[in-house]
């Protein structure tokens, strides 16, 4: 018996010791990190909203913006699409999507589109788990978003050669290379369908998150 | 000190690099050391994450040893350990961003690496703080190493560069093989980590054989001049 309570309050004491040790932990990180989020998804939508016409998604330039993207943001049946301003005209959108029907499930990657043609900016692939070497170069600036980039929707056909439209499979991966245009398609059709809604919609409270109504 | 502790400070701290080591001979903590050795720089990183949480466990774990019952012991040091890994994990989420992509998933896998609560109960707990230390800086320095050459020859062999560092731009990458090596993908995915492994394990073992019959030579040539009239 008097086994068992030294157990328990030893076990007791550490696992509580061990909680606050946690607790003093998270205090101090959490700033900081919350910080680092913030600071990725802004360089991310700054790398695919660049300032230049057309773009070469090989360079880094400035920002087309000039305020803050991720504060301005609308929710938009669901999904949450990034404002980018320069002054008050809302010139630019950026927007995370999922390529369905990858490889080695889906693709998630940030696209952004400009405003008054739905020209590709840029995309940037923010999480995959294709094939090494493989289907792994749809993160390659220039045999993907080269092909991509600087398009609008109706300029090239957006497919693959092997589906009859203009895009290059990359080798060994048609599939993931479907997936990337699929991407790109769904933001076009948020282009199309919401357009005035994007320009002209409430932003989302900074802490609200988006959801299906 | 007891007397059933023959080893030298000296050996607890060398035992993890060689005779010990816990990929080559323990061959524990198999899954981070064969998922993060795509590049020298990702078993680095992985090395010194491993060897900052089994320094602290070692080290608190020999020190509470003591006072906790047998009965919860496991329990025990698994909470201690978890507590370190969530800490590290915190760490690197708020102040080596780069780093803590690097090694995603990992770093929360290392409460579950089995070196980590093998040393807490074969060594720290049986053992004073100063040997609970020089036990963890050995073995971490020897996984690390297993580590980094694992991941140097899959790096080497798979994509021909050797990757040292490399935090958001900066990159510290050497190529080894010409400009024109196209890599042998199979090194960076999983069969390659199966087949690097048991090739070094092959020569480890065949070096440590060479090394054990040159003892066994020498000491059989010392006992046959010390004692002529024995033999």
């Amino acid at each position: 018996m008097k086994d068992t309570i030294k157990m328990i309050v030893v076990l007791t004491l550490i696992a509580t010791l061990a909680g606050l040790g946690l607790a003093l932990m998270n205090e101090a990180t959490q700033a900081d990190i919350e910080d680092n989020a913030r600071r990725a998804i802004l360089d991310a939508i700054h790398q695919v909203l660049p300032d230049a016409d057309p773009p070469n998604p090989c360079q880094r330039y400035d920002a087309i913006f000039d305020n803050e993207p991720d504060r301005d943001a609308v929710c938009i049946e669901g999904a949450t699409v990034f404002r980018a301003r320069k002054g008050k005209d809302v010139v630019a959108m950026a927007m995370e999507v999922v390529g369905d029907n990858a490889y080695s499930g889906t693709i998630s990657a940030l696209v952004g589109l400009r405003m008054d043609d739905g020209m590709l900016m840029g995309i940037k692939v923010l999480a995959h788990a294709e094939t090494p070497g493989l289907g792994s170069l749809i993160s390659d600036c220039q045999l993907m978003s080269g092909q991509m980039v600087g398009h609008t929707p109706s300029s090239i056909k957006w497919a693959v050669k092997k589906d009859g439209g203009d895009i290059d499979q990359l080798t060994g991966a048609t599939i993931s290379t479907r997936a990337m245009i699929n991407a790109v398609a769904k933001a076009q059709a948020m282009w199309r369908d919401h357009r005035q809604t994007i320009i002209n919609g409430d932003a989302m409270p900074a802490d609200g998150g988006c959801h299906v109504p | 000190m007891s007397p059933k502790k023959t080893t030298t400070l000296l050996e607890d701290f060398r035992k993890g690099l060689w005779k010990d080591n816990p990929v080559f001979v323990l061959l524990l903590g198999l899954c981070p050391t064969l998922a993060v050795t795509t590049s020298a720089y990702n078993g680095l990183g992985m090395g010194i994450a491993t060897a900052f949480v089994l320094l602290c466990s070692n080290i608190l774990i020999s020190l509470i040893a003591p006072i906790v019952p047998h009965g919860v012991r496991i329990p025990v040091y698994v909470v201690v350990i978890a507590t370190f890994v969530s800490a590290v994990d915190m760490a690197l989420k708020a102040w080596m961003v780069e780093l803590s992509q690097g090694l995603g998933l990992f770093v929360p896998l290392i409460v579950v690496n089995c070196i980590i609560l093998g040393r807490a109960e074969a060594f720290a707990s049986r053992n004073n703080v100063l040997r609970s230390i020089l036990d963890a800086i050995g073995m971490s320095l020897g996984f690390t190493l297993a580590l980094f050459v694992l991941g140097a020859i899959r790096e080497i062999i798979g994509a021909g560069t050797i990757t040292l560092f490399q935090l958001g731009e900066t990159l510290i990458q050497f190529r080894v093989m010409g400009e024109d090596y196209p890599g042998i993908l199979t090194m960076i995915l999983p069969p390659g980590a199966f087949i690097t492994l048991g090739l070094l394990l092959a020569l480890k073992n065949t070096i440590q054989r060479r090394l054990d019959a040159r003892a066994t030579r020498s000491a059989a040539t010392r006992t046959a001049t010390k004692h002529p009239a024995t033999s």
